[in-house]
């Protein structure tokens, strides 16, 4: 636009006659009994050159005008914005010009033919129909054009009944399915409480047993102690299921196994650790492949660990 | 925000309601003529319409005739031109149809009885009848009350050079279409003296006393002069006069319920001083009434330009209108009188200086679209003093000799004339050096040197 503005002004400046005569023309050429620079506000009396100056200044205000608001609406972020302001850009010159043209005809002591007249309503009607037109299109809300695309994706009232259904069905399906897993998670953690249990007391026993003449600790005095660490008492003999009462037996006869080496503070300390996980497959149970990596892993912490033992017994 | 929003549909809706009424009033010709009267009242009243004075109306316009600040006789006419245009306003719907009716390519004439009476020829009759009333039977205007009368509303005198020619062209001919349409005679009459006219307006008005009840008169140039003299010392003989650009004029008549008058002229006419001042004479004369209607309507001028020539054609139709219904009003009563109007109501405003009998011309220099434009120029002021002359070069006397009462007291016009006559007499290239600084101050002192010894002459020639 500002190029065109220029073109404008450099094609006045070299005297391109067709841009000039274009002007000229336009200050004989009459609308409603009135020529073009009269209806912009020009005297009567004003000379040609007079005229076609204020047509070109106000053909430069107009450009530079609607240039400065076009690059503005660029600015704008949301396309409905930029639709109104356009729109707005269109309803409010249209009128402020009907209003003015109007206000002229009422005002001045102009008459008026016949044929003045019929351009006048045409030009009032086509106006008025573009402005109510585009009053209406700046009106209109976005959730309308919307609505199209979205009815065919907002679920009936059917749909949403079978939803409903389906989802009850389905909620059913999934509570039985979470009690088995409750239930079989529970297991498995009481298997594995048992379990690390067992290795504590066996920890404990190992322990005890390596100071020498220290009394051994009564069960009031281990589950003082493991009150201290917030854990609940060990449950009592008949409390306890049948197959955990037979771990805590064999646990008691291991106590009496003094040749095992006593466990390092590090293993008790990963079984505490991992006491979530669950016990690691046994050898049988393992694949082939996996199993020789187990030897193989085996063999090299046999081999890491071994210089440690020599050294703690040297120490010892 | 609401609230701004319903006070801007508020003025918009106002200002909508407002342009529809303007729009109804300047196409509309019912209703220009409703507001019309709503406003000033029937034809014979004496007051305007208390409630709608208050409204911004074009028919509530202030006289120009009141202000006594403008001095000049142009300006006046000036002023003079743009009232007629705006208190005239509610005929532009009739204008506009007469333009159409004028315009018409293929236009459906009638054919009227065209009668003669002695020399006088050509007078067109617009057809209409009725039954005489006693009163005219009785006065010998119809031989017995069923015998219908031929009559018109008006008879329009045309007035022409002699020799005329019967030849007219299409536009006059659809002049008098229009003017035999509205129920107006029409008679193309030529005139060669004051003498001649009055003669023949006397022989019309006793031959054809129904059809020249009311005889309005219009004319150009020599000939306008020769009816502004008759109509000046026979008011009664005519009802309505129409003066396009006299070549002089006469004084006007001094009587109650003086004739209408429109006049036009031309911008370069406005610099014969004593013209535009004695056809001012005429506006006031004929405004000087009792009744409303001649007192806002009864004497317009207008000034022509390149634009306003074709529009001042038909400036005149809305106004014979209303002249003839005024004094068809004023007949049913006969409330006419054409006695002689005490001195002390003569318009103050036109009690001027001596008259200029001579017709001399303003200098050239006086241009006064720049006097107004510099005028327009000049910072505005509170003072005692007349607005009239102001201009720079007064100011700054008047602030340099603020302690002079002599000069507190002079009006602006006196401290021109002293003050230029001041510098001449040092020298004219200082008074030039003076104009080229203040050109207000020089255009006024030029035009007021020679309007002062204008007025020396006139008193040494008695």
């Amino acid at each position: 636009m500002f190029l065109v503005l220029g073109l404008f002004w450099v094609g006045l400046a070299f005297d391109f006659s067709a841009l000039e005569n274009f002007l000229v023309n336009m200050c004989y050429s009459y609308f409603i009994g009135f020529t073009i620079p009269q209806l912009l506000g020009a005297a009567s009396g004003d000379s040609i050159v007079e005229q076609v100056f204020r047509l070109k200044m106000i053909c430069t205000v107009c450009v530079v005008l609607y240039g400065g608001f076009l690059f503005y609406v660029g600015t704008l972020k949301t396309k409905k914005l930029k639709l109104q302001c356009l729109y707005l850009s269109l309803i409010i010159p249209l009128t402020s010009f009907l209003s003015y043209l109007w206000l002229k005809v009422i005002y001045e002591d102009h008459i008026i033919s016949r044929a003045e007249k019929i351009e006048l309503s045409q030009f009032t009607i086509f106006s008025i129909v573009t402005i109510v037109l585009l009053l209406l299109l700046s009106f209109k809300k976005e959730k309308a054009l919307v609505s199209k695309a979205v009815l065919t994706q907002i679920p009936t009232a059917d749909d949403l009944k079978k939803d409903m259904q389906d989802t009850s069905v389905s909620v059913d399906a999934d509570q039985v399915n979470i009690d088995e897993d409750k239930t079989d998670t529970d297991k498995e953690l009481e298997k594995a409480t048992s379990n690390e249990q067992t290795k504590k007391e066996i920890s404990d026993e190992v322990v005890d047993e390596s100071t020498g003449d220290l009394p051994p600790p009564t069960n009031e005095v281990s589950a003082q102690v493991s009150m201290g660490d917030d854990e609940l008492p060990p449950p009592e003999m008949d409390e306890l299921p049948s197959d955990l009462a037979e771990l805590k037996e064999g646990g008691e006869s291991n106590e009496s196994a003094v040749d095992l080496p006593p466990p390092s503070e590090k293993e008790s300390t990963v079984s505490m650790a991992d006491g979530e996980e669950l016990p690691p497959p046994a050898m049988a149970e393992l694949p082939a492949e996996l199993a020789e990596l187990k030897e193989d892993g085996g063999n090299e912490n046999s081999e890491i660990e071994k210089p440690e033992i020599d050294k703690e017994s040297s120490a010892t | 925000m609401r609230f701004i929003l319903g006070t801007l549909i508020f003025c918009l809706s106002v200002f909508a309601l407002f342009l529809f009424e303007g729009i109804c009033f300047r196409m509309v010709e019912k209703y220009a003529i409703f507001r019309l009267e709503s406003s000033w009242g029937e034809k014979k009243s004496e007051n305007i319409n208390k409630y709608l004075k208050i409204l911004p109306l074009s028919h509530f316009v202030k006289t120009p005739s009141n202000n006594s600040e403008v001095e000049f006789s142009m300006f006046k006419a000036l002023e003079e031109d743009k009232y007629a245009c705006e208190i005239m306003s509610f005929g532009r719907p009739q204008r506009d149809h007469f333009i159409d009716f004028v315009n018409d390519p293929e236009p459906l004439r009638k054919s009227y009885r065209i009668i003669d009476t002695n020399h006088i020829r050509g007078l067109i009759l617009p057809g209409l009848q009725r039954f005489p009333t006693d009163e005219e039977v009785a006065k010998g205007w119809a031989g017995r009350q069923r015998d219908q009368m031929e009559y018109a509303k008006a008879l329009l005198v045309d007035i022409k050079p002699s020799p005329l020619s019967l030849e007219k062209s299409f536009s006059e001919q659809r002049n008098y279409d229009f003017y035999l349409e509205q129920g107006i005679a029409c008679l193309s009459l030529p005139v060669r003296s004051k003498e001649s006219l009055l003669n023949d307006l006397r022989l019309l008005k006793k031959t054809y006393p129904a059809v020249c009840q009311k005889i309005i008169c219009r004319a150009y140039g020599r000939e306008a002069e020769i009816l502004l003299t008759c109509c000046s010392n026979n008011p009664f003989l005519v009802n309505m006069i129409i003066v396009d650009s006299p070549s002089g004029y006469a004084e006007a008549p001094q009587v109650e319920s003086a004739p209408w008058f429109y006049c036009t002229l031309g911008e370069g006419e406005l610099k014969n001083m004593a013209l535009v001042d004695g056809l001012l004479g005429w506006v006031a004369a004929s405004r000087d009434s009792q009744y409303v209607y001649p007192s806002k309507i009864g004497g317009l001028i207008r000034i022509r330009d390149n634009f306003s020539t074709e529009n001042l054609v038909s400036f005149h139709i809305p106004l014979i209108r209303e002249c003839i219904s005024f004094y068809e009003s004023l007949e049913e009563d006969k409330l006419r009188s054409f006695a002689i109007k005490e001195a002390a109501k003569i318009e103050p405003t036109f009690n001027r200086q001596p008259k200029v009998s001579m017709i001399e011309n303003v200098p050239d220099q006086l241009d006064f679209s720049t006097v107004s434009t510099l005028q327009a120029e000049l910072p505005k002021i509170e003072t005692e003093n007349s607005q009239a002359f102001d201009c720079k070069m007064v100011r700054e006397y008047r602030s340099l000799h603020a302690d002079d009462p002599s000069v507190s007291l002079a009006n602006n016009r006196e401290l021109i004339l002293k003050i230029g006559t001041d510098f001449e007499q040092m020298g004219k290239d200082i008074l030039l050096e003076v104009g080229e600084k203040d050109p207000l101050f020089y255009q006024f002192y030029q035009s007021l040197k020679i309007i002062e010894a204008q007025s020396v002459e006139s008193y040494k020639v008695p």
